[in-house]
């Protein structure tokens, strides 16, 4: 599904986020990206949205070469990744319903059928009572579960989240995590950066360690 | 997923006005949002505006006066503006012979032969030096052939130039005289008010385009945030444009409206304040003032502009949010 190769990123200021990194994600895979802040999770996932570019190497996804995507079809590429942020950057000046709407209205869904996926989307994170509700009178668990069902309502085959828990307490970002493998059951892939050890330590995944911009053994 | 089912055919086309819906839904939400926008902060937006409709104002203002103007002086009376002298020797059955002539050109309406004997009556009628004539031995005046040109002389002034030229190379004509002067001088005004007003129209669309630009700039500031997340969840450069390049229609075709009405009440100011020298110089009661063509111009004009300026702005705005 990912792949990177020989990728590396450096900055304008001569910063190097990653070094001559490779791996692979299968397709249906769970995979944890750990690592200090700093160590290049981040941009790592940038790299996979075409937020960032690499200085060399390349990221293939679905076994095409991202490089080879120009301007116009990067938002095309986009609608074919879901994915949450550690802020969920809602709208606060629109409901929880247009917020999870939005990548429907995006991508031109039909009108008619919206609704139903929405309504599916709040259903699958628990807050199918809160469609009517405003994001700012939510709670920290809350808005970043509205965030992860805006991320799905498309339904991706791929499913990106950086440090999804990181404004949540622990009983929370459990919850979020079981949500991330109810997706995974049913088939997406999905790449979740965390610094957060003792929270993934239940789930035996795979583990993407990056130290310094680098792959690394994982600490016991 | 992809499989087609039978008919495909049908199918397509059924996408296809299934898009052409959506998009049309996609238009209309945006026009309405972002005229809503533009209400939510009517003073900000009406000020707005009125910026631009003074800018769109001041040009069209001297280009109705120009348009008014050359319509006025079109349709003056101009009868008897063309004299053919015509030289002592020619005698009045000649004379007449070469009106009948000038009469079947179609430039002219008609060609009356004035003998030298009519002239000299005429003159004393009419000059108030009657008694002057006495005073010589002979009639001075020469015998002349008035022509009426067949439409205003404005429009016809090469032809008749030409005309002139030719009768003056007749041995019989003594001089053409064709009394344009002031015509010339009229054209050549117009010409330059319609210079400066173009002139001035191309500096303040270049004003309007700055604040339309720079009231979208801070449009796109304020939805930052939005446009973010729909950049990430795959929205279309187009998609993320739209809402804004409405806002400048509406801001330029307000403008252009606005600019209507202003230059509309100026004739209209302008009529009143004529009023009392219309009673000496009849033409000035034709003057009238911007009309619907007037209307439809600016605010088309209105409209590009605020289009070009929004996109203008919106793609610089892009460049910093979409990253490399």
């Amino acid at each position: 599904m990912i792949r990177f190769e020989h990728v590396t990123l450096r900055y304008p200021s001569g910063q190097e986020a990653l070094r001559d990194l490779s791996f692979a994600l299968e397709e249906g895979e769970f995979a944890f990206l750990t690592g200090h802040s700093g160590a290049g999770k981040s941009t790592l996932l940038k790299l996979i949205l075409l937020l960032e570019r690499p200085t060399r190497g390349r990221v293939l996804v679905k076994g095409k070469d991202l490089a080879a995507l120009d301007r116009r079809q990067v938002p095309f590429f986009r609608r074919r990744v879901g994915v949450v942020f550690q802020d969920p950057h809602l709208l606060l000046d629109r409901t929880v319903f247009e917020n999870v709407a939005l990548p429907l209205e995006v991508m031109g869904f039909p009108r008619a059928d919206i609704p139903r996926r929405v309504r599916a989307a709040l259903d699958k994170v628990g807050l199918l009572d809160k469609e009517r509700a405003w994001p700012g009178h939510l709670s920290a668990g809350e808005q970043q579960r509205v965030g992860i069902a805006r991320a799905v309502v498309h339904k991706p085959r791929l499913l990106l989240a950086d440090e999804p828990t990181g404004n949540l307490d622990p009983e929370l970002s459990a919850e979020i995590m079981a949500l991330f493998r109810l997706f995974n059951e049913v088939g997406v892939t999905v790449l979740v950066a965390t610094h957060d050890v003792e929270l993934i330590a239940p789930f035996h995944c795979r583990r993407l360690h990056l130290r310094q911009g680098r792959l690394a053994e994982p600490p016991p | 997923m992809k499989r087609r089912p039978p008919g495909g055919a049908r199918r397509t086309r059924a996408r296809w006005v299934h898009r052409l819906q959506n998009e049309l839904h996609d238009h209309r939400r945006n026009a309405l949002s972002s005229l809503r926008r533009l209400a939510a902060t009517p003073f900000q937006s009406a000020l707005t505006v009125a910026v631009l409709a003074v800018a769109l104002a001041l040009p069209a203002a001297l280009l109705v006066a120009v348009a008014e103007l050359e319509r006025i002086a079109g349709g003056l009376d101009l009868e008897g503006q063309i004299t053919v002298f015509l030289r002592r020797e020619v005698v009045p059955e000649a004379g007449r012979a070469l009106a009948e002539q000038l009469a079947q050109r179609p430039q002219l309406a008609a060609a009356r032969y004035v003998s030298s004997a009519e002239a000299l009556a005429q003159f004393r009628e009419h000059s108030g030096w009657g008694d002057l004539v006495e005073l010589l031995d002979e009639n001075p005046l020469p015998a002349s052939i008035e022509l009426v040109p067949a439409r205003p002389l404005a429009e016809d002034l090469e032809a008749l130039r030409g005309l002139a030229a030719e009768l003056e190379a007749r041995p019989e004509v003594d001089q053409v005289v064709l009394d344009v002067a002031w015509l010339e001088r009229l054209a050549a005004l117009a010409t330059l008010v319609r210079r400066v007003g173009w002139g001035l129209g191309a500096t303040l669309a270049l004003g309007v385009l700055l604040v339309v630009g720079n009231t979208v700039r801070l449009a796109v500031e304020s939805r930052r945030e939005e446009i973010q997340v729909v950049m990430w969840v795959g929205g279309t450069d187009a998609y993320v444009r739209r809402p804004f390049l409405y806002t400048g229609l509406w801001l330029g075709g307000g403008a252009g409206l606005g600019a209507f009405f202003l230059v509309w009440l100026g004739f209209r100011l302008l009529r009143l304040a004529v009023a009392p020298a219309a009673e000496f110089y009849p033409a000035l009661d034709q003057l009238g003032g911007p009309g619907a063509a007037a209307c439809a111009a600016l605010v088309g004009v209105g409209a590009l502009l605020g289009l070009v300026g929004a996109r203008l702005a919106v793609a610089a705005q892009l460049r910093t949010l979409r990253g490399p």
